[in-house]
């Protein structure tokens, strides 16, 4: 992945939230690099921050999980480091707000697996990286069998701070 | 006194307790399998019924349930049995993926015939689009099983070969044609390749094999097909395998012999199991110099590309363990088991060695090369033209005396030498040539053995010849 600015896209098409998630683009930049390293291999994980009134989360920091799915356009994560980073998150790292995984193949777009299993209440982030440039979407379910709509991505500083609504990918 | 709380321990993740008004964090549960637990849970909290069970009443895909540490979808999922020391943990799936790989109509019509077999179908189809698989030597092996490997529909195929095409491969290199020759082979391979099957990604390695470059080459394959034809890119190629842990599949060929098997450390024996040591090198002539009837190589080429679908595909009975003996001359094929051997330098328990080495100064090449006096062509031009010219020696076999020999050679194969030996001259300068310098290398050791004082070889043999001063004469 060649280094340069983080682009910001609006969402795509469909529903959207419009209450934006924020993410540092340290953090957006350090999930694409995880993406990059791991390929052909898909992973994923969590994601910690805090649940905002005034938006839908501000991720402040992540933790891959091992994939235990041999298949490398899957990933599903041992389910006993779900429960452990759920139950008890290391090092005052705030709540887990959500879930992130990386697609190897094709666009950030939840497939028919990520739409099926994407728990309600959560955050859940989807990495492209195989694409014209690396770019993160975030979608949530608010109630089981709700549809699962696209929230806006706001790219923050260092920091954390919001800033352009949208997509957030970087050049390649 | 009052009595421990009964029924087992349910800990709700925090996006399920955030639904509760009065959320606890571990919830005392009775019920003998985790259908029962749960369903009493949701009965203990309604609002926890639309999360944990589906409308069909089955537990959620985007729940999973841990009985300690162990996932019920693993055990018998809602029947799973649980006790009242155990722990249920509902915590997310965490689980996606990019869209699935499916097939393309163009596709499917394409590899139709694959499709309707049960041991491949659309999974093992994809399974091949997603393959890697690298052929060491686009020659007489690699170059049936390239085709055969592109039209199954292998995602990728890396070509490792530095040579180009002669006429004198036309013969059983069927990947070539008339026009190719003078082309560099991998250049060659990957336009027929493409044009038999445009959605196979060809990777050309236009380099010779070497210790310094097999691990990086051979580290971005799945399986590695064997089409080498000397000994020491052999034993590279299996180390290398061994050391990255990937299955080989291993031809060779000799006149109308031909031989199969598929070496997995992992799993069985690896090359040097079977050969330790190799042979002299003056003990194993090349097809330029023993011959090989042009099918032979087209047999075993096609049974190592069966052999390597079958580890993409994972069906059938690998050739591991197991070493095929082919006889087109009597048409007969035999197996013979091999073992692990426990002592093996590169796959036992503990390794003598753990890199890659000299290979051609494990095989000899070059000590034999540099031990023996030579002429060159051309200062042997310029002898013969003299009054005392030397008295030359072809120690090749008829057919290739046949098919191109020098002005007053004489010839007496390398497998006749010792006995008639007794009719060379001692008292004159000897020449020995062959086809390239290797078996005339080793006559010209075997008459200095036996008191011969004035021999020499011609070094590059009559292929130097042929290229530095008779173009006319017929190569082979």
């Amino acid at each position: 992945m060649r280094s340069g600015p983080l682009r910001v896209d609006p969402p795509e098409s469909g529903p959207t939230v419009r209450s934006p998630v924020l993410v540092s683009r340290s953090v957006a930049e350090r999930l694409l690099l995880l993406a990059v390293r791991r390929m052909p291999h898909e992973t994923g994980g969590l994601l910690f921050g805090s649940e905002e009134t005034a938006s839908a989360g501000r991720i402040g920091d992540f933790v891959e999980l091992r994939n235990i799915e041999p298949a490398t356009n899957h990933y599903r994560a041992d389910p006993c480091e779900v429960r452990d980073g759920v139950f008890r998150p290391e090092g005052g790292r705030g709540p887990v707000i959500g879930m992130f995984h990386t697609h190897t193949r094709g666009a950030a777009t939840p497939s028919a697996l990520d739409s099926r299993t994407a728990t309600a209440g959560y955050i859940h982030v989807i990495a492209a990286v195989e694409v014209r440039y690396p770019r993160i979407r975030a979608f949530r379910r608010d109630v089981p069998n709700g549809p699962l709509t696209e929230l806006q991505l706001g790219l923050g500083s260092q920091s954390g701070g919001p800033g352009c609504p949208g997509g957030a990918s970087t050049s390649r | 006194m009052t009595d421990p709380p009964k029924g087992s321990t349910v800990e709700l993740p925090p996006s399920l307790r955030g639904l509760l008004d009065d959320p606890p964090e571990q919830v005392r549960v009775v019920g003998e399998t985790v259908d029962e637990v749960l369903h009493e849970l949701v009965a203990q909290f309604p609002e926890l019924q639309h999360h944990v069970f589906s409308p069909s009443g089955a537990i959620r895909s985007s729940i999973i349930v841990l009985v300690n540490d162990d996932d019920i979808r693993y055990r018998q999922r809602g029947r799973t049995p649980v006790a009242p020391k155990d722990r249920i943990t509902l915590v997310p799936a965490l689980a996606g993926g990019g869209p699935r790989p499916h097939l393309s109509p163009q596709e499917r019509h394409r590899y139709s015939r694959h499709l309707l077999l049960p041991e491949v179908g659309e999974r093992g189809q994809l399974r091949l689009r997603r393959a890697r698989v690298l052929l060491v030597g686009a020659g007489g092996l690699g170059a049936p099983a390239a085709l055969y490997l592109a039209a199954a529909g292998v995602g990728t195929l890396g070509l490792v070969d530095a040579d180009v095409v002669e006429a004198s491969n036309l013969q059983r290199q069927v990947l070539y044609d008339t026009a190719s020759v003078g082309r560099s082979k991998v250049g060659a391979a990957s336009k027929r390749v493409r044009s038999l099957n445009p959605n196979v990604r060809v990777v050309r390695h236009k380099v010779r094999l070497t210790s310094k470059n097999a691990l990086r080459i051979l580290r971005g394959y799945d399986v590695v097909l064997d089409g080498t034809d000397n000994f020491p890119t052999r034993y590279l190629v299996n180390d290398a395998c061994v050391l990255l842990r990937k299955p080989e599949v291993y031809g060779s060929v000799y006149r109308f012999e031909g031989q199969v098997s598929v070496f997995d450390a992992r799993h069985g024996p690896c090359y040097r199991c079977l050969f330790p040591q190799p042979p002299p090198p003056e003990l194993v002539p090349s097809c330029a110099e023993g011959g090989v009837l042009g099918v032979v190589p087209g047999v075993v080429g096609l049974w190592q590309a069966t052999e390597v679908l079958k580890l993409l595909l994972g069906v059938g009975e690998p050739l591991v363990g197991r070493l095929l003996l082919l006889d087109a001359l009597s048409g007969s094929t035999r197996e013979v088991r091999i073992r692990k051997d426990p002592h093996c330098p590169v796959c036992s328990a503990h390794p003598t060695q753990e890199g890659l080495i000299d290979y051609p100064a494990f095989c000899g090449v070059t000590e034999m090369a540099a031990r023996v006096p030579e002429i060159d062509a051309r200062a042997l031009a310029k002898e013969l033209r003299t009054s005392r010219p030397p008295a030359l020696i072809d120690v090749r076999e008829t057919g290739e005396w046949a098919i191109a020999h020098l002005p007053t050679a004489r010839l007496i194969s390398r497998g006749t030498l010792s006995e008639r030996v007794g009719t060379l001259p001692k008292d004159r300068s000897l020449v020995v040539y062959c086809k390239s310098g290797r078996r005339s290398a080793d006559a010209v050791r075997f008459l200095l053995d036996r008191g011969f004082t004035r021999v020499r070889s011609l070094s590059g043999g009559i292929d130097a010849w042929a290229d530095e001063v008779d173009p006319r004469m017929p190569r082979y």
